[in-house]
């Protein structure tokens, strides 16, 4: 027999072709594809792997060899491409024949094209460099009067386009959205539709035309053109929203049955259809009341038309209640949409039960009585065999976590972890346990364990959040002193019994934590020495699968632990083993331990105990090197310039050499520093702690917490005093739930279903209960509370502390430090001052408080009042006049008021003046007024002062009557804060009289112009208020005041500040002098030129109240480049902005 | 938005891919991989959705094939079930009763169909007889280039005629080598018995229809579409 077959096996090919030749082209499932069939019979008939890629790798050749030749028709390509295609198929590449694809579609006839196209679009992707060859042939099919071919054309542009060669095909496809044939005009709509998922920007001149599309008499064109709205509706709801009628409408109608039956599938009329439009209205009515209003009715004929008969209206069920979710809640709806929820999760069918879990996966934040009822099918469901099902019960468990069912619920995700092993799974599930662990922990104990298999699970394809978050959490510690230990004491004690183990694995990342711990706290350890758990890492050191990333953990820990012991021989064989070691990190590691122990007291003072969560002050200027620098310096070497000055430097003076000695700004503050100022090394370290711009770092580095001791060598003077206060108000842990209440739950529980159901329960059953009631607990509802006879109490144990409280005390604890451990020896401000700073600190806003030495210059500056005084008027002579000088011409820009004439207007003045000695005290802008009717004006003015502006309201009765009951209120924005009260009243303004009212305003965010508007309410007689509103603006400026200070300082003050922001800017001849062009900086923008040195000059200013701003500015043949420091991140920016303009203007 | 179909046997032989989304060859390859060892492992009861990696795949088996969607996480799965369901009613009604032989056969032309149908990973015309008479449309020009004879009428062909096997056997078979020119060629006769020999065991399970006919191997062949009906309904 196996004879026979073999016989007749290989006669068979020979039958084919004689097949081909007797037939001709007799039956195109056979003959066309001939070659195709003999291929793929050939393939079926192999019996390995290895058999197969020899049979393709021949057929690939001979392609290769067909397609190259000249002779070859089209039609053998045909066949040809198609083989290709199959070979491709079967994941072999053929990239040579990619543009024989090209070619074809570019000659063949009619069938060949289509070939062709489709060999394109399965070869090639989107931004494959061959596409653009492919430009040509489709621009010209669009212009064939073939319908076949421009049907083809359409297609594959709708497929695969090259984004840049849009323009060339747009105008075309355009006119086709008016072609006579709506197959035509429908698959030019979806070409649109994919030009704008690749390119929105390019088709937003025709969103017009898309509404007539979906006007369309053609029902396939409507359908078409709702991709595009779906798309852009989920981008910009709110462009949309007149549609809404017009989107109801068509639902209707379809719902209705008004389509062709042609649209009808398994007689449900046009269910893509539907579903398209349910998303569309869900998009639309979301949040919005209104139109969610008009999308009630047809919502709710969906609903009924929807018999559950098929699996296409559950569908349509499904979408139609997540609609009814999304859109702005009616009861009605609600009710109904969760009574379908309820036959999705009671289906017997899988595919309709999971999504029943899902559908209430998502409602079930905003209604979780559901979840109540359906608790049964739950329990059930989380123990499907199909893990799918499992895993989207989890999600939804997840969603209902509360501190009473957390322990249940994590549970049942470690044990699906355990089973699962796709990656994707385990990221995001441990993710949600570790989540719900800190949140909602019922103890210490529990806590640990879970971190533990979190970690291990985990291991190393977690999210790196995860471990530092937890140790984050460790060191940080709540609110409670003992409750910390205890915690930290338990995970040292459960850690070292992990180690215990012989041969057990753990991933990297959770040896890092271990290590981490070890290292920080195993000192709460009574027993045991520190040798002890020395020997354990060092374990873990000579391991073989241990990276060296955990090497240096480990490291770190052992050398924090070294510091608590005497002498240890492990670590002196550390030592010796790892200095020879050849990874260099190690090895300096190792040395780094061996200097340290050295030297006992300076160890003990780098690595105290159990201050991983103290500030470091960083040294960032390295002032301890400044000698070392002065050195160099007064022995003739160049001083040091960044990198990007360096750079620019170059480029600015081309390729002539410089010959001129280089100015001497830098220079000079670096080496008078260095010389005069550098006995006082803390002084210059000073100025970078103090700065606000250290604090910050130093926040951020605990945020992403300093765990690698080994670098705390590097801090200056050691650490902080242990922060004190540490006033939390978090509740303490509520007792969990008692055996004895669960019990009693769960007889209340069946008693009640014995009464509503009589129904029998199984030992099962009732286990199930009580999971089920151990899982529900505490859902926040009354029916919850009386079905399961429990209060909902939230444990706050684990959750953070609120984290601004946390960094305001942190914040206000450094800056105290700062200032009392070094301010001194900087300032002249005597000590005592500091207190009173500080309390001045307390009060401001944590934004502004960064910056303690913005606030000293301040504070200095008001001691000096009498002084500043004198300068400010020097300062701003040009650009602030007093009253008289109004009526002079003058080149500033000066609002004059339109109406009042300019007697009344003096008067005024003079009134005004005499009401406001502060007027003549200080800096102040003209009246404006702000607005006026028959009866009022309100007009006001700004006064600079030193500390704040102070912003004027006059509102003058110009009537003959008495106002009554006026009312000013200003609206309060963000970006501005009031210090007073923003409302004032006056009982009474007499007739023709003038009141005034004063508001400090300060700068809350920043802006380059705001307007802080405000209205007046007042009462004439007994007639109803009337109202008068008004706006002025304020401007950035208006909140910039000089800084004076000295140069040294500057210098000091420029190297402490981490935000800089660079520019050139062109400068016109005018300002080419460079003291002019400081000058007019000076009198627009109110900053202090510090000094001129050459062609650059030195500028500072601070915003109110106390953020600093430096300038450097240095005019080059033409041009300026500023270059701002600041310790805010985006005050440069704006600074950079006012700059220019004031450049540009004058 | 669809980001992908698949389909692919029982045995892991992948049929025929339409990627909506740019991807590259190297990962696209890997993602086939492992995606059909993911859907072949799961059993038959199972749910017809899964979560994989970041998408939402669904899936479905008609006789040995599995057609096999990924769509975004907001998609609607049963439609997308739906979906293939018109897939393979259009294919059925196209190739009249089509099996798995028919579409590795002619796979280009279940692309053609493909293409019709959805555009762009979202469906373009949902009317079946719009889509079927857009591909007639172009199957127009090849009848008259190589006037063969069309698919419905082979397949009537081949259910007068029983050849050996039973009737079912003879009908996939024809999809395979049938034609009205050939079976007056009695060695013709004999190759179609040989591949009901030889290489039917090998083909056993791309023979069979794919849309499932439980039950019911004695209905003709044009009621299918009723039974179509009758069969998703039980």
């Amino acid at each position: 027999m196996s004879d026979i077959v073999e016989k007749t096996l290989t006669a068979l090919p020979g039958l084919f072709l004689q097949h081909q030749a007797a037939g001709g082209s007799g039956v195109p499932r056979v003959s066309v594809s001939s070659r195709l069939g003999s291929l793929i019979r050939s393939i079926t008939a192999l019996t390995s792997k290895h058999e197969e890629e020899k049979l393709i790798q021949q057929e690939l050749a001979s392609l290769k060899a067909t397609v190259a030749a000249p002779n070859t028709t089209l039609r053998l390509m045909k066949e040809c491409m198609v083989r290709l295609i199959y070979c491709e198929m079967l994941g072999y590449e053929s990239s040579f024949g990619y543009i024989h694809a090209i070619k074809l579609a570019q000659q063949g006839n009619l069938l060949e094209k289509r070939v062709g196209y489709l060999a394109v679009s399965l070869f090639l992707h989107e931004n494959h460099e061959l596409l653009l060859l492919l430009v040509n042939t489709v621009v010209k099919d669009l212009q064939s009067t073939n319908l076949v071919e421009v049907c083809m054309a359409l297609t594959i542009v709708s497929q695969i386009f090259p984004r840049e060669m849009i323009p060339a095909v747009l105008p075309l496809i355009e006119d086709k959205l008016q072609h006579s044939k709506e197959i035509i005009r429908r698959k030019a709509v979806q070409a649109l539709y994919k030009f704008h998922l690749i390119a929105p920007n390019q088709v937003q001149h025709i969103h017009v035309k898309f509404r007539k599309a979906l006007c369309d008499r053609d029902v396939g064109v409507m359908a078409a053109s709702l991709h595009i709205y779906l798309r852009m509706i989920k981008e910009n709801p709110s462009a949309y929203k007149d549609l809404t009628g017009s989107f109801v409408t068509i639902l209707k109608q379809v719902v209705g049955g008004k389509l062709p039956v042609d649209f009808n599938y398994h007689s449900v009329p046009a269910p893509w259809l539907q579903i398209q439009l349910l998303r569309i209205l869900g998009l639309l009515g979301k949040d919005d009341p209104r139109t969610s209003e008009l999308t009630y009715d047809v919502l709710d004929e969906s609903l009924r038309r929807a018999e559950l008969s098929h699996n296409i209206t559950y569908a349509i069920l499904f979408e139609c209640v997540h609609t009814i979710y999304t859109i702005y809640p009616k009861p009605e709806l609600l009710e109904k949409a969760a009574r379908c929820i309820g036959k999705f999760v009671l289906s017997p069918k899988i595919n309709l039960k999971y999504l029943g879990l899902k559908a209430l996966t998502y409602v079930i934040q905003q209604d979780p009585n559901l979840a109540l009822q359906h608790q049964m099918t739950i329990i059930e469901c989380l123990d499907h065999p199909d893990p799918i099902i499992k895993r989207e019960t989890l999600e939804l468990l997840y969603r209902i976590t509360n501190a009473q069912n957390v322990s249940v619920i994590v549970q049942k995700m470690l044990e699906y972890l355990q089973q699962s092993k796709e990656e994707y799974i385990i990221i995001s599930l441990v993710g949600k346990i570790a989540e719900l662990a800190e949140k909602y922990a019922p103890g210490n104990e529990w806590f640990i364990q879970t971190m533990n298999a979190v970690f291990s699970v985990g291991g190393d394809v977690m999210h790196p959040d995860i471990p530092n978050n937890f140790l984050r959490l460790l060191a940080e510690g709540f609110d409670d002193e003992n409750e910390d230990k205890q915690l930290r004491l338990y995970a040292v004690q459960s850690y070292l019994s992990l180690l215990e183990i012989e041969n057990a694995l753990y991933p990297q990342r959770f040896l890092q934590v271990m290590s981490w711990v070890l290292g920080e706290y195993s000192y709460l350890l009574d027993k045991g020495t520190p040798e002890i758990i020395i020997t354990k890492l060092y374990r873990l050191l000579i391991n073989k699968s241990t990276t060296s990333e955990t090497k240096a953990w480990i490291m770190a820990a052992v050398t924090k632990l070294t510091s608590q012991t005497h002498s240890s021989k492990t670590v002196e064989k550390l030592i010796q083993e790892f200095s020879v070691s050849l990874d260099t990190c190690m090895r300096q590691h190792a040395f780094e331990l061996k200097h340290l122990q050295e030297n006992v007291e300076l160890m003990k003072s780098l690595l105290p105990v159990d201050k991983s969560c103290e500030d470091l002050v960083v040294d960032a200027s390295l002032s301890f090197l400044d000698g070392f620098v002065a050195e160099g310096l007064d022995q003739g070497a160049a001083p040091y310039k960044p990198h990007h000055q360096r750079q620019e430097e170059k480029l600015s003076q081309g390729k002539v050499l410089n010959f001129e000695p280089y100015g001497l700004s830098f220079s000079s503050t670096m080496s008078s520093s260095g010389c005069t100022g550098r006995q006082s090394p803390a002084g210059i370290s000073l100025s970078s702690d103090v700065s606000g711009n250290s604090a910050e770092t130093g926040q951020k580095e605990t945020n992403s917490l300093k765990l690698e001791g080994v670098k705390k060598l590097w801090g200056k003077e050691g650490y902080l005093p242990k922060k004190e206060n540490k006033a939390g108000s978090s509740p303490e842990l509520q007792p969990i739930a008692q055996d004895s209440t669960l019990v009693e739950n769960v007889d209340q529980m069946i008693m009640k279903k014995d009464q509503s159901q009589a129904l029998h329960h199984s030992e099962e059953e009732a286990e199930k209960q009580r999971l089920a009631s151990t899982l529900f607990v505490g859902l926040g509802s009354e029916s919850a509370v009386s079905l399961l006879g429990k209060t909902d109490t939230v444990s706050h144990k684990f959750r953070r502390k609120s984290k601004i409280n946390d960094t305001k005390n942190r914040e206000v604890t450094s800056t105290h430090n700062i200032n009392c451990s070094s301010f001194s020896p900087l300032s002249n401000a005597p000590y005592e001052d500091n207190d009173h700073l500080n309390s001045f600190q307390d009060k401001e806003d944590i934004g502004l408080k960064k910056c303690s030495l913005g606030s000293e210059f301040l504070e200095s500056g008001l001691k000096s009042e009498s002084l500043t005084e004198l300068h400010l008027v020097e300062n701003f002579s040009a650009c602030s006049l007093s009253p008289p000088s109004l009526f002079e011409d003058n080149s500033m820009e000066i609002f004059h008021p339109p109406h009042p004439t300019l007697s009344s207007f003096a008067n005024e003045i003079s009134l005004t003046s005499s009401l406001l000695e502060e007027l003549n005290e200080h800096v102040h802008s003209d009246l404006v007024e702000l607005c006026n009717n028959e009866m009022l004006k309100v007009s006001s003015c700004k006064i600079w002062k030193d500390d704040c502006l102070l912003l004027v309201w006059l509102i003058v009765n110009k009537s003959s009557l008495e106002l009554k009951n006026m009312n000013l209120e200003i609206t309060s924005t963000e970006n501005f804060k009031i210090l007073e009260h923003p409302g004032f009243c006056f009982p009474v303004i007499e007739a023709e009289s003038t009141k005034s009212i004063q508001h400090h305003v300060q700068m809350e965010k920043l802006f380059t112009e705001e307007d802080l508007s405000g209205c007046v309410k007042y009462k004439v007689e007994e007639d109803p208020y009337i109202q008068l509103e008004f706006s002025i603006t304020l401007s950035l400026l208006d909140f910039i005041r000089p800084m004076k200070i000295c140069t040294e300082d500057f210098g000091k003050l420029w190297l402490s500040f981490a935000n800089d922001v660079k520019q050139n800017i062109k400068i016109s001849d005018s300002q080419a002098n460079l003291p002019f062009a400081l000058k007019t900086l000076q009198q627009k923008l109110r900053l202090h030129i510090v000094d001129i040195i050459g062609n650059e000059g030195i500028l500072a200013c601070h915003l109110l109240p106390s953020v600093p701003c430096l300038l450097h500015l240095r005019a080059h043949e033409g041009m300026a480049a500023l270059w701002f420091r600041s310790s805010c991140s985006t005050l440069p920016d704006y600074l950079l902005y006012q700059c220019q303009k004031v450049m540009e203007e004058s | 938005m669809m980001r992908f179909m698949l389909l692919f046997s029982r045995q892991g032989k992948l049929r025929l891919q339409k990627w909506y989304l740019a991807m590259s060859d190297k990962e696209r390859k890997k993602m086939v991989r492992e995606l059909m060892q993911v859907v072949l492992a799961r059993k038959p009861k199972m749910c017809s959705f899964l979560e994989w990696r970041d998408l939402k795949v669904v899936y479905k088996r008609y006789a040995s094939l599995y057609f096999c969607c990924a769509i975004e996480g907001q998609d609607n799965e049963l439609i997308t079930l739906e979906l293939i369901h018109r897939y393979v009613e259009l294919l059925d009604k196209y190739f009249g009763s089509v099996c798995e032989l028919d579409i590795i056969f002619n796979f280009e032309k279940a692309y053609f169909i493909l293409d019709e149908f959805l555009m762009g990973g979202d469906v373009q015309d949902t009317s079946k007889k719009s889509v079927l008479k857009a591909i007639e449309q172009a199957d127009l020009l090849q009848e008259e280039d190589e006037s063969p004879e069309s698919a419905v009428m082979s397949k009537a062909h081949w259910e007068g005629g029983d050849w050996g096997g039973g009737g079912g056997r003879g009908r996939c078979l024809s999809s395979l080598v049938g034609g009205k020119a050939r079976t007056k060629l009695p060695h013709t006769v004999s190759v179609q018995l040989l591949y009901s020999f030889v290489l039917y065991p090998v083909l056993l399970h791309s023979h069979l229809p794919i849309i499932p006919l439980k039950g019911s191997g004695s209905l003709a062949c044009n009621t299918m579409n009723t039974l179509l009906v009758f069969n998703h309904l039980i």
